[in-house]
């Protein structure tokens, strides 16, 4: 396989699944906060929104509900934007469309067309929800198909690679985001109510809540939540989960092998031993940094992953 | 428009031009006599839907193209579909299928001998100086003999059908034609769209083209190598033909390379691949020659790969088409065919040329200028329809213009009578009903190491715009399956 459709391969993979991402988000977080316990005024739920968005939410007062709203959606001027990231992903569905199965790129292409043609004045009005939730869908289907239609090769191990990459930075990104947003809310004072509210919304936001429920047969709070999406290794939704992903993913890519030091394989092995050995107790206290030094991890393996395999370069 | 009309209310019969369909006002063809009968019975509020579910797969699918505008690349397009398939019998076809190989074989044999011995030029018969001062006439190519002495692959040859109800040749297309995907495209949206319309009549497969491209491919693969490496080179994802350049490749199965996919080293060309180098052995390119190869021709271009004609020259890769097979789709050199045809082949063209005079030749400049407002005059290396000049359309001080022009540069302009292109039934969305529409015909021939194959019918072009001959999609053209019948 060219290294250059390998490259798209692997960025159609997560700029799918930042789009899902983006429309979960959104969607979660905007409704929720409508019949919130605690009062969330406006401009908080939409800095919210914003930080995990990636836009500058020092700017949100300036904003109205609306237009946020398609920005951080619809808008194609936003690099940012679900569309602008969903454009990214079809183009390089387009650019390499020989590669996957038809049946595949009828799917990238319909979301990219329900997606460009959606009627902005509705989206703002009243069409969040609808468009959010096709999205979601969209995004299922492409899975899907991802993994029904494809050889079960190295076209298919990039993409779902991709996936799994993006969704783990994303749990890390979130995660982190909410712990913000309870900083912000409880003004630095104890409140176990709204923080067990607030880890609830987590679990929506990442759509882990009815599985965690059955998990542990008990109402969500910081530890089972963390716990949850942090360790536990058979929920898709845990960050250690898709670390195994991207394990195995890995494994059908590439010449390095897991001894290779600052190789992708090797760093992957490395990060997995340390996950196994770690549980809440030993995280909690810092738990903030730790969640920073396992997403910076994450963008380093993702730099050594193109530079090894898609720019040939040495790592 | 009322809802209650039919597709085919008033429909606007010109005995002035060929009509496909149609022999009489109202009445049908015996060739058509069941396509017609099921759109006549067909309500609008029907059609309209079917219409529609074409459409919305053609976007769906992304079977688009770019047209670029002053310079800058515009939003995609669906190349217009319309639902009335174009019917050719098949004692037509069969001499058009001749006809076909019959030409490309000669213009094969003429590329071969310029490129040689040229004896043609030697015997008279095709002018030396108009090969020599062609822009497409490449040096690099003096004395290469390609694998099977095959020069032009892919070929793409224009027919026309005039008020005498005869094909004639347009133009030929020897570098990169292209069109053949939506060729596929279109017979698959008819069999999803109307597929009861197939049970009925026996129409000729057009799904095995890429089967045989990819054996033909094969076939001139350098001596030696039994299992041959082949991909398409492609300008990359902004060019206006590249849904083309990923549907081929996807239904070949090979690659789809941009430029810098590949390199060079020992005068062989590799493929950057995720697990290394790999050789690549034949390459069907989609970039013109000016952009192939920097290290020969133009200095600045990025798409191409560095080294690949010193390679093609050392028999390490074959190049489809061949570098410099241009030469022979100028468009002066092109009115030379049927005596190409005779002179290697001993035979008389099967499909005639449109006559065409050459500015460049003193007698036929004057009759040019002296019968402008008759003409359609054409720049003689431009494709895709563009700088071609339908004089009576002109005011008499732009007709003046276009007499300067000529005279300034005779060597580059040739001119044509304005054939009467056939017209065929077209759905106009506007009016809500069927129209006649100029069309043409883009065949596809290939040919490799001994074989040689020509789609079944091939693209049929609709100028939509109501008297225009122009049936270019980037000039608002659009497109029909076309149906060759099986005997």
């Amino acid at each position: 396989m060219l290294a250059r459709v390998a490259y798209s391969l692997y960025w159609m993979g997560r700029y799918l699944e930042r789009t899902e991402h983006l429309a979960r988000f959104t969607k979660v977080q905007y409704f929720t906060s409508q019949d919130a316990p605690f009062s969330q005024n406006l401009g908080f739920v939409l800095s919210s929104i914003a930080n995990l968005a990636g836009m500058p939410i020092d700017k949100v007062e300036k904003w109205d509900e609306q237009q946020l709203l398609y920005d951080v959606i619809l808008s194609p001027d936003q690099p940012l934007s679900l569309l602008s990231n969903l454009t990214l992903a079809r183009e390089n569905g387009r650019s390499m469309r020989n590669a996957i199965s038809s049946e595949l790129w009828l799917m990238i292409n319909r979301y990219y067309i329900f997606a460009r043609d959606y009627d902005p004045y509705y989206f703002k009005t009243q069409g969040l929800f609808d468009f959010t939730t096709k999205a979601e869908e969209h995004c299922a289907l492409i899975r899907g198909y991802v993994d029904a239609t494809l050889t079960h090769d190295e076209t298919w191990a990039l993409i779902r690679l991709g996936i799994h990459l993006e969704r783990a930075a994303q749990i890390a990104r979130a995660i982190s985001c909410k712990m913000y947003d309870i900083f912000r809310a409880s003004n630095g004072e104890n409140d176990s109510a709204m923080e067990n509210y607030s880890y609830a919304i987590l679990l929506k936001l990442l759509e882990a809540f009815d599985m965690n429920r059955k998990y542990y047969k008990a109402a969500p709070e910081k530890k089972n939540v963390i716990e949850f999406l942090v360790f536990n290794e058979l929920s898709p939704r845990s960050i250690h989960f898709n670390l195994q992903q991207i394990r195995y993913f890995l494994k059908h890519l590439g010449t390095d092998n897991d001894t290779a030091q600052g190789q992708p394989k090797a760093m992957i092995k490395e990060m997995l031993s340390e996950f196994s050995k770690l549980d809440y107790e030993q995280v909690e206290g810092e738990l903030q940094p730790f969640i920073n030094k396992t997403l910076q991890s994450i963008y380093t393996i993702h730099a050594k992953i193109e530079s090894l395999y898609f720019r040939g370069e040495d790592a | 428009m009322t809802e209650n009309h039919t597709l085919f209310d008033n429909y606007p019969f010109d005995a002035r031009f060929f009509d496909e369909v149609f022999a009489n006002e109202g009445q049908i063809k015996p060739l058509y006599q069941n396509v017609f009968g099921k759109f006549n019975n067909m309500d609008l509020e029907t059609f309209r839907r079917l219409n529609d579910y074409a459409k919305q797969a053609f976007l769906n699918q992304g079977i688009t193209y770019a047209v670029y505008k002053d310079g800058h690349k515009g939003a995609e397009q669906i190349f217009p579909f319309d639902l009335f398939p174009r019917i050719i019998s098949a004692s037509d076809w069969k001499r058009l299928d001749e006809g076909l190989k019959q030409r490309n074989q000669a213009l094969n044999m003429f590329i071969k001998d310029i490129y040689g011995d040229k004896k043609i030029l030697k015997d008279g018969i095709v002018p030396a100086s108009l090969v020599h001062t062609s822009p497409h006439f490449c040096q690099e190519m003096v004395n290469i003999r390609p694998v099977g002495g095959v020069y032009c692959h892919i070929s793409g040859t224009d027919l026309i059908r005039h008020s005498d109800g005869e094909y004639y040749v347009l133009e030929d297309n020897l570098r990169s034609p292209s069109g053949v995907s939506y060729v596929l495209s279109n017979r698959d949206a008819m069999k999803r769209t109307l597929s009861n319309f197939f049970r009925w009549s026996q129409v000729a497969q057009v799904n095995e083209y890429a089967h045989e491209l990819l054996l033909t491919l094969k076939s001139v693969a350098p001596e030696g190598i039994d299992d041959p490496t082949c991909a398409l080179l492609t300008p990359g994802a902004f060019n206006s033909a590249y849904f083309e350049h990923t549907f081929l490749t996807q239904a070949m199965g090979i690659e789809l390379v941009e430029g810098s996919d590949l390199i060079t080293k020992d005068n062989k060309v590799y493929m950057k691949t995720l697990h290394g180098e790999k050789q690549l052995h034949v390459l069907y390119r989609r970039i013109d020659d000016a952009f192939l190869d920097p290290l020969v021709f133009r200095r600045d271009s990025v798409l191409g790969v560095p080294g690949i004609i010193a390679a093609y020259r050392a028999g390490n890769i074959t190049i489809v088409n061949a570098p410099g097979t241009g030469v022979a789709d100028d468009k002066a050199i092109c009115s030379y065919v049927p005596d190409m045809i005779r002179y290697y082949l001993s035979e008389e063209p099967k499909i005639p040329n449109v006559p065409t005079y050459l500015c460049e030749k003193p007698q036929d400049l004057q009759y040019v200028l002296e019968h402008l407002d008759e003409l359609v005059v054409k720049p003689v290396d431009m494709s895709g329809g563009y700088g071609v000049l339908v004089c009576n359309l002109l005011s008499k001080a732009e007709q003046e213009d276009v007499k300067k022009q000529i005279q300034a540069d005779p060597r580059n302009y040739i001119a044509q009578p304005r054939m009467s292109l056939s017209v065929h039934s077209t759905y106009i969305e506007g009016k809500e009903r069927f129209e006649p529409r100029h069309i043409d015909l883009r065949t596809f021939t290939l040919t490799g190491k001994d074989r040689e194959y020509v789609l079944p019918g091939g693209l049929s072009r609709v100028a939509l715009q109501e008297g225009s001959l122009i049936v270019n999609s980037s000039q608002g053209g659009g497109s029909k399956d076309t149906w060759v019948m099986v005997e």
